[in-house]
């Protein structure tokens, strides 16, 4: 089981009657990789991803994670993985303690590893004790997610997954819970990854695959990708338009600037004042 | 055992924290609930202890156990709640069996109702509970409870049945949906099904006969969990079929619903609707473009507009169709059908089919603005005044349901009462009245209690308990208002038939009806208008934060 790559995927297919969500896609993730799983809006990787979770059932085709058999076996599955969803559906009236003592034991831990766990967990999060003693209802979506991640967490999953993480939450939030993901990877775990921020894919994954109206249209590292579509050194962002053949359309909406009148222009501040200055002060413009 | 003591840890926190909400609302919902359960505590108590020595009747306790059928299958239309805690989307990543969820939720819902029987249990010692009857009637209370445990899981593979309905069409959930529906048919064939075989009629004649002599309700005599509890009522002896089949029933009732439980947990949630090729090279079809091009013309177009977006929805709207969907199963088969044909079912007088119609309806006439808040966001944003919105979306109720409703009232009264005809119109100017009022009332609650059910893809949740619960008992509080309101109307339709008027005081009662309910109407859809724009913002902070 150890030599098994962590994520392993044979012609999965997924049909919702005329529509082909995924299409006979196969692909392998080795374990300790950090896997970006890009495309599209509607191409397919939250589909993939809720297949390969056990939350989905294919419509044919073989998945094997954590060297378990997805279909034959989604239990076995889901209690050797971990799960950020991208909308965070959860047991909202629970405090964040509440919410990650509920989820340790759902995974069957000892009651006492899971306070400890959760006590651990929550301040890698950043949480402060009033954070903790908080019902989730209460949370922002930024710790929404990074309770929501260290649900996903507290078993010491072997694969986790992440369907758009850092969507609507802070740039901080963001950074502290890119650096949990990046200590995750180093201590072996595989992380399966979607975003539409391909600075973040770029920075943090070691190898990505492009999804396209349910089709796997490219996989590999950066550089590979880019010598794939002709064009080395090129960014991902460039790569992603060249696999895509996609081209921005632009258009002239002739009735919004008719309507707008011409531009004028409003002098922006030099400097903002702050607020323990002795300066008399000025007030900004109107916007 | 571990995942449903877990399941039962969140369903005691869940209530817990919707007792010592800080709102001081909740305490009056919480005093409302104490006061039911202790008054139901109170009869269950009597009927359970009296009912052996023949003090109270014993089709009482029948009917006891009837209504409290009718309550666990009906009265989640009313609460628009589907008491879905344990949404499976939610527990869905965790390593659980459906089948625990399924069994969890059951049992933790009937935990949440145990208040109830202690209760009784608590009343019986206040009121001197003889010591004899200790054993015997503990031993009923908990077998009432047991059978209670069964119809909500009943109750519950339903709903789930109906769900997986919505969210696919394949076969295999069609078969699921007959299986859950073996549980009513018993009672369907009993009361519907006239079939001529001799073989049939033998088993109807000795299912009936023996409840007949057993004194158990015929609503209730397909569950084999109703032939054990009452089997104990005697001398205390367990007939070891009564319990083979409780067992059995049980054991297949869970498992079907685990079943069902998977279905939608694997189920991706997927919109059926799919846009034809005319539909998308055209819009709406002719029928509602001209129907709202008439409303246009008549009141305006932002009204028309708004019209025409709440009949496509009508049509779309996965919750708008379970409602439509439960509707017609539940007035239909359980009370229309079996009402029209004289066989079982509720035998309510022609004036009352009205009224039993507005409130299956009522939950969508109450919550004109959706269920998810999303449309009075959109609403928020533009330049209309909030009473257009609140015209807009009546007439389009008004349109589809009223109609409806008159032909089924129509129906209902031809074959229930048919020499009564004569006072149909009237019967008919009742009912378009206070449908009207209960619009007027409709646009007042869902501006000020106003009730949340999200639906993630084709699946519902229940909204937050306490807002339910609060909400719930303040509709009933100013549905009773209502009443009163509508009592002038009621007082004159049940004294026509014993007034001597012709053609003309029909046409008056008839005319003073329909002004009464269109006055009402008016006052209801005003003040909502007006407080709707009041209120906007604290609506849509409610709805996103439910």
């Amino acid at each position: 089981m150890a030599d098994e790559p962590a994520i392993s995927v044979d012609q999965l297919t997924k049909r919702y009657k005329e529509t082909l969500a995924v299409d006979r896609i196969s692909f392998q993730v080795g374990r300790g990789e950090f896997f970006g799983f890009l495309g599209q809006n509607g191409a397919g990787k939250t589909t993939t991803i809720k297949m390969l979770c056990g939350l989905l059932k294919a419509t044919s085709g073989q998945m094997r994670v954590a060297g378990r058999d997805v279909v034959n076996d989604p239990l076995a599955v889901k209690a050797h993985i971990g799960i950020l969803p991208e909308t965070i559906d959860t047991f909202d009236r629970l405090t964040g303690f509440e919410l990650l003592n509920f989820a340790g034991l759902m995974y069957g831990l000892r009651e006492d590893e899971v306070r400890r766990r959760a006590t651990v967990l929550l301040d890698l999060v950043d949480f402060d004790p009033m954070d903790r003693e908080k019902l989730v209802i209460d949370y922002s979506m930024g710790m929404r997610k990074k309770v929501a991640l260290a649900c996903a967490l507290i078993h010491g999953p072997e694969v986790i997954f992440l369907d758009e993480p850092f969507n609507g939450i802070d740039a901080l939030t963001t950074a502290a819970i890119q650096r949990v993901l990046q200590s995750l990877v180093a201590k072996g775990v595989t992380i399966f990854f979607t975003s539409h921020t391909l600075e973040v894919v770029a920075k943090l994954c070691t190898r990505v695959a492009i999804i396209d109206r349910g089709a796997l249209r490219a996989m590999g590292t950066v550089p590979e990708l880019a010598k794939l579509v002709g064009a080395e050194g090129a960014s991902l962002t460039e790569i992603y338009e060249k696999t895509l053949g996609k081209v921005t359309k632009t258009g002239d909406i002739d009735w919004v600037k008719a309507a707008a009148g011409p531009t004028s222009h409003v002098a922006s501040p030099t400097t903002v004042p702050g607020p323990a200055s002795d300066e008399p002060k000025t007030e900004p413009p109107a916007l | 055992m571990r995942h449903l003591r877990l399941l039962f840890w969140l369903r005691w926190k869940y209530m817990w924290r919707a007792a010592w909400s800080r709102r001081a609302t909740m305490v009056v919902g919480w005093m409302m609930s104490i006061l039911i359960a202790l008054v139901a505590a109170f009869f269950i108590y009597v009927l359970l202890s009296k009912a052996r020595e023949d003090e109270v009747p014993s089709d009482v306790f029948s009917e006891y156990l009837a209504l409290g059928f009718a309550f666990l299958y009906l009265g989640w239309i009313y609460f628009s709640s589907l008491s879905d805690l344990f949404d499976p989307q939610k527990l869905a990543g965790y390593p659980i069996p459906p089948r625990t969820i399924f069994i969890g939720s059951c049992l933790s819902t009937v935990m949440g109702q145990m208040p109830v029987y202690a209760g009784a249990i608590w009343v019986a010692l206040a009121l001197g509970w003889p010591a004899p009857a200790w054993p015997v009637t503990m031993m009923r209370a908990l077998l009432f409870v047991v059978m209670i445990a069964q119809l909500v899981m009943v109750s519950r593979l339903l709903r789930l049945t109906f769900l997986q309905f919505l969210t696919s069409r394949r076969w295999r959930d069609i078969a699921m949906i007959m299986g859950a529906i073996i549980g009513t048919s018993f009672y369907l064939l009993w009361n519907l099904v006239r079939s001529n075989s001799a073989a049939v009629q033998d088993v109807l004649q000795r299912v009936s006969g023996a409840a007949e002599r057993h004194a158990i309700s015929t609503w209730l005599c397909w569950m084999p969990s109703t032939w054990f509890a009452k089997s104990f009522e005697g001398d205390g002896m367990v007939p070891a079929l009564a319990t083979i089949g409780a067992i059995v029933s049980t054991v297949v009732i869970s498992w079907l619903g685990g079943k069902a439980e998977e279905t939608l947990a694997f189920s991706e949630p997927v919109f059926s609707y799919t846009p034809k090729k005319r539909k998308l090279e055209g819009g709406p079809p002719r029928f509602l473009r001209g129907l709202t091009g008439t409303i246009g013309r008549l009141f305006g177009g932002e009204i028309a507009a708004v019209a025409r977006k709440e009949a496509v929805l009508l049509a779309r709207d996965p919750v708008v169709r379970s409602r439509l969907i439960i509707i017609a199963f539940y007035y239909v088969i359980m009370l229309f059908l079996p009402a029209i044909t004289g066989r079982g079912g509720v035998k309510m007088p022609g004036s009352m089919s009205g009224f039993v119609i507005l409130f299956i309806e009522m939950q969508l006439l109450l919550n004109i603005f959706g269920t998810d808040g999303v449309a009075l966001k959109a609403m928020a944003a533009m330049p209309v005044k909030r009473l257009k919105v609140v015209l807009g979306k009546n007439l389009c109720y008004g349109l589809f349901f009223l109609p409806v409703n008159l032909v089924l009232i129509a129906t209902y009264n031809a074959f229930h009462a048919p020499e009564e005809l004569r006072v149909l119109p009237v019967e008919l100017a009742v009912h378009a009245s206070s449908f009207l009022a209960l619009l007027g009332a409709g646009s007042l609650f869902s501006v000020f209690l106003p009730v949340r059910v999200i639906t993630p893809g084709q699946r519902i949740q229940r909204t937050e308990s306490d807002e339910t619960w609060l909400t719930g008992w303040a509709r009933m509080g100013a549905l009773m208002g209502l009443g009163v309101l509508m009592a002038p109307i009621g007082v004159l339709r049940w004294l026509m038939p014993q007034l001597p008027v012709g053609w003309v005081g029909h046409a008056a009662v008839i005319a003073g009806a329909l002004v009464y309910g269109v006055a009402l109407y008016a006052a209801g859809a005003w003040l909502a208008g007006k407080a709707l724009a009041a209120r906007e913002e604290r609506l849509i902070g409610r709805f996103a934060s439910a």
